[in-house]
């Protein structure tokens, strides 16, 4: 090795050289170092310096001292902070003097936000540096202390004593209280684990780097570089959504479970994931393990601090403490000595090995998805099939971002419902665009691809351009059968979610769709019921979707009883106020009101009065539904609205109607609807109609001219002028001017009613058109009585007569009218 | 995803198409500035001087470009810096002359040949990449402290290994070892550079 350029070889070595490979090699690039070693000895002393150890100067307004720490992303030296003497650290990151305008600017606000973070439990950061050579750093708080890890191991000694478990938990519940309260202000730490955790003398942790991960993000010259070490220091404390490559959003549960983990590895002196061998087998290791209790691993640890640390780390988000708040209070309720709220929850769920299978291809695919919130990676891979799947996976966690994205700016709050189309016609492009390329792009990562399509076609849904929602959304579902087969909880979902999607446009164009959503939720509930467990959350959501197909198709028997399974099994794993759970409610209240009105339709009196009865509890029932939907989901969710509606349609049926709770209602619900989807919206036009024709009923005909004429017209907007419903309308506003006596409209009116009927029956009418007509007719002639045009009456009486009884039959309270209408009939009329 | 500073001139170029990228142009300023001022010092420009003969030539250099006078397809990039490097310092000469009726005329007169403004220009970029690198190694790499600290007493300030080893409290052979690893990790930081201005490997 010692061999100093220009010396030339010995005669035997030279020979050796030119006829080994290796060592010609070798040679080679000692040869090469040694010229640039020149090189460099000839540099102006400028051009030497660069970058040197001159960092005390580099800082404007501290004196660095020594350094405290090297690491992956930066170096922390000790400063002092000239004028006001105080000893701070300043953290200097490993990203050379080219941080881009946009990258600093990035940099020096996340560094704002973390500076309002005052928490003793938070090293305060104090602000943004920008040296002179352009690199970026910022000056926080100088603590002294170790990193939680070494702490524990200190702590934790040989055998894990009670005192020491004691002392642990007393740490962590300081970490939770910190990490909650910046949760209070929305910021997220997202790379939470030991190191980032500094304990002082008196026990108190500080959590570093608090909304700064995202700001350090490493360029990728830097990835290059890093080492497999600390990238997997990363992975090591990751949740599995944030690996899974379903993951949507990274929220405060992630946070929860990586302090979870964090608890057991101060316990257990390990984090329980096996870190070594190829990253592949890494990876499949963290989401295949099943934990161990940490009480196996260490005697002094008790059945509430199992309990504690295995819900912190459910593999599912849901199952896991909903807020690192409720992680502390289950802390702090273990030291106090009272009950961990855990417990009960525990029994049922977060023992039983349920398994989520997750495919090594899948996770590695979607391994990128750990470093959304701290690096980008170069994987340093030989074998290049993965090199090209950690590339594609890296476009589309960039893609997955952009998704992410617009989500977020389609689920805020709009103004109008105007503003929120507007939004929609935005960010259409954005997402057309990004369809079109899916399938062409991820042909060859078929997981990935299918967990972008289902992603789209969701969002296409949201923005109900159903379409392409569908055709993403079955695209996704056919990868997943293909690849993943059905017994997959990801098939599940697209499953569930297409149905979904089938059902909504059953409702609109009616038939074959409704028939597909059925098919394809009975196929999912047979085998996430078989495979994942009656009382997984997605099961219960198939089963709460599935009831409310029977339901619509009038099957009410098997309709109720999946509704009460579900809803059994939501409150059984804590889920009791979930949207599906609240759709059950109404679900069941709704059948309970069905057979009300059965019991109200039979002859026998007894069944009647048992039918009033029930009908009164149903709509108590709903009522009670509809408060729980108001205060869990308020008036703008569309379930919320639906129970608005049902609760007035069934106000206005019962015995005698309760006009005024109708009214109540649908006032609301119209406000809500003007508001939420748009005065133009088929739904609002509805309620506006349902309204209208609500005051008729009351007699309250001044309200009913306000509100019908705009029904009209925007129902024959969308509908159509020959429309029974508009027609049934125009009726019913002759019928309220004729209580207005304004005569020359209600004539006008109701004829255009019958006109309109009249038009739109082609040869002899079917039934219900003769009912219809009948109808008009009679109105048509109650007008012409109470103008005094009782001469023309006889006519559209006689012929109503006529009609009406077809369907009707004689005994019929309208046909009965229509007999006493005639015999009053003035003489001679 | 690229780090802007590793795209190459060609792709900056294309960036400076838009005048509202203050980015790119920041990034071809903080790449170039420190190349002109040390070439046009060569020149003869004073260093108080050289970096207003610098500002000039950037300054310059972007109107022209926006104006599309730059065709790739005529010249290397170097060379049309170059040629505006040279315009802008004999502007500054014969403004000197004026003023001060010295100096200004013999370093007009002893201007160096196309060929060796060019060998010139590329020893400037040259320096630039090698001290760049360096700064790279000394801050982005993982490099401990005591290897980049023994390499630099040998190899940058030329002391011998036995010296530094001494000084140092390690061994001779972790001296070399140093060496042997700072050096091979700078030969490929500058290879990287050199990408980025586009020389060729020497």
């Amino acid at each position: 090795m010692r061999m100093a350029s220009g010396d030339s070889l010995p005669d035997g070595i030279a020979e050796h050289v030119a006829s080994c490979r290796t060592c010609a090699d070798l040679f080679d690039e000692m040869q090469r170092n040694a010229d640039l070693s020149g090189e460099l000895g000839r540099l102006t002393p400028a051009a030497r310096r660069r970058g040197d150890d001159a960092i005390s100067d580099l800082v404007p307004g501290y004196k660095v001292r020594g350094e405290l720490h090297r690491g992956g992303q930066g170096v922390v030296y000790e400063a002092v902070q000239e004028g006001s003497n105080r000893r701070v650290a300043v953290k200097m990151l490993l990203q050379g003097g080219f941080a881009t305008t946009r990258q600093r600017i990035r940099f020096e606000r996340e560094i704002e936000i973390a500076a309002n973070l005052k928490h003793p439990c938070i090293v305060t950061v104090f602000e943004p540096l920008s040296l002179s050579d352009g690199r970026l750093g910022y000056a926080m708080e100088l603590i002294e202390g170790d990193r939680l890890d070494a702490w524990a191991a200190a702590v934790r000694g040989d055998v894990l004593s009670a005192a020491a478990v004691r002392r642990m938990l007393a740490v962590m519940s300081k970490v939770c209280d910190a990490v909650s309260y910046a949760h209070g202000r929305a910021i997220i730490h997202r790379d939470l684990k030991p190191p980032n955790v500094l304990v002082d003398g008196d026990d108190v942790p500080h959590v570093l780097d608090f909304g700064i991960a995202k700001a350090t993000e490493n360029t990728q010259a830097d990835a290059q570089s890093t080492r497999t070490g600390e990238f997997l220091g990363t992975l090591a404390y990751a949740a599995p959504e944030q690996v899974s490559g379903e993951a949507g959003l990274v929220d405060v549960r992630t946070d929860v479970f990586a302090l979870g983990l964090m608890l057991r590895e101060l316990l257990t002196g390990t984090s329980g994931r096996v870190l070594a061998g190829a990253m592949a087998e890494v990876i499949e290791g963290i989401l295949s393990a099943e934990p161990k209790r940490p009480s196996t691993m260490a005697r002094a640890v008790d059945d509430d601090v199992d309990v504690i640390v295995m819900k912190a780390t459910a593999r599912d988000p849901e199952r896991r403490y909903q807020t690192v708040e409720a992680l502390r209070d289950d802390i702090d309720a273990w030291m106090a000595g009272r009950p961990i709220s855990a417990k009960r929850d525990s029994r049922l769920y977060v023992m039983r090995k349920t398994m989520w299978r997750y495919r090594v291809a899948l996770a590695v695919a979607a391994v990128i998805m750990v470093l959304a919130g701290g690096f980008v990676v170069h994987l340093v891979q030989s074998n290049r099939e993965l090199q090209h799947k950690t590339e594609l996976s890296h476009d589309g966690l960039l893609l997955r971002g952009e998704l992410d994205e617009i989500a977020k700016q389609l689920d805020r709050e709009f103004e109008s419902a105007e503003a929120k189309q507007q939004q929609i016609a935005t960010l259409r492009p954005r997402l057309d665009t990004i369809a079109s390329e899916l399938e062409a792009v991820y042909r060859s990562e078929p997981l990935l691809e299918a967990g972008l399509q289902a992603a789209v076609g969701g969002l296409y849904r949201q923005m109900s351009i159903f379409e392409p929602a569908q055709a993403h959304l079955e695209r996704a579902l056919e990868i997943r059968r293909r690849e993943l087969g059905v017994k997959q909880v990801e098939t599940w979902r697209t499953m569930r979610d297409l149905a979904e999607l089938y059902r909504e446009l059953g409702e609109i164009q009616g038939g074959e769709q409704t028939e597909a959503s059925r098919e394809l939720l009975e196929e999912a509930l047979d085998v996430s019921s078989a495979t994942g467990g009656a009382t997984s959350e997605l099961t219960l959501s198939i089963m709460t979707n599935l009831a409310r197909v029977y339901y619509d198709e009038r099957e009410y028997a098997e309709s109720r009883a999946l509704y009460e399974r579900a809803h059994e099994g939501l409150r059984t794993i804590g889920a009791a106020d979930s949207v599906d759970a609240l759709r059950c409610e109404t679900g069941l209240a709704l059948l309970e009101h069905e057979d009300a009105k059965r019991l109200r339709r039979s002859d026998s009196a007894e069944d009647q009065a048992e039918g009033a009865r029930a009908d009164a509890a149903s709509r108590e029932s709903l009522a009670a539904a509809l408060e729980r939907q108001k205060s869990l989901l308020g008036v703008r969710h569309l379930l919320t609205q639906k129970t608005m509606n049902n609760l007035a349609l069934a106000h206005v049926l019962s015995d005698p109607p309760m006009y005024e709770e109708a009214e109540r209602l649908w006032s609301q619900l119209l406000e809500a609807r003007d508001r939420t989807l748009g005065r133009h919206h088929k739904r609002t036009v509805t309620t506006l109609a349902n309204l209208g024709e609500l005051y008729v009923d009351m007699g309250e005909a001044a309200q009913a001219v306000t509100h019908l004429p705009n029904a009209i017209d925007e129902l024959t907007r969308l509908s159509g002028e020959g429309n029974l419903n508009v027609l049934n309308l125009w009726a019913r506003l002759g019928e309220a001017y004729g209580m207005l006596d304004r005569c020359d409209d209600a004539e006008r009116c109701s004829l255009r009613a019958v006109k309109g009927m009249r038009a739109t029956i082609k040869g002899e009418p079917d039934d219900r058109q003769a009912v219809y007509l009948g109808r008009f007719l009679m109105g048509y002639g109650r007008v012409l009585i109470d103008c005094g045009h009782g001469d023309g009456a006889r006519g559209a009486l006689e012929e109503a007569r006529e009609l009406l009884p077809r369907r009707l039959g004689t005994g019929h309270p309208l046909v009965r009218e229509v007999d006493s209408m005639l015999a009053n009939l003035p003489e001679g009329a | 995803m690229s780090d802007l500073y590793l795209t190459t001139s060609t792709a900056l170029l294309e960036g400076l198409n838009d005048p509202s990228n203050r980015e790119v142009w920041e990034q071809f300023d903080r790449r170039y500035r420190p190349v002109i001022s040390a070439f046009v010092m060569r020149l003869g420009v004073g260093a108080n001087d050289a970096a207003d003969v610098a500002q000039e030539t950037l300054a310059t250099f972007l109107t022209d470009y926006h104006a599309g006078k730059y065709d790739r397809t005529r010249g290397r990039l170097h060379s049309w810096i170059i040629g505006i490097a040279r315009h802008r310092a004999y502007d500054f000469f014969r403004a000197r002359k004026r003023h001060q009726h010295e100096g200004g005329v013999s370093a007009m007169e002893s201007m160096p040949k196309d060929d060796e403004l060019e060998s010139m220009f590329e020893e400037e970029c040259r320096q630039v990449v090698l001290s760049e690198a360096l700064a790279r190694l000394r801050s982005q790499t993982r490099m401990n402290d005591e290897t980049i600290k023994a390499f630099t007493r040998h190899v940058i300030d030329r002391f011998p290994p036995e010296t530094v080893a001494n000084e140092l409290g390690i061994t001779v052979d972790a001296v070399y070892m140093a060496k042997h690893r700072c050096l091979s990790k700078l030969r490929a930081l500058v290879a990287e550079l050199e990408q980025a201005y586009e020389l060729d490997p020497s």
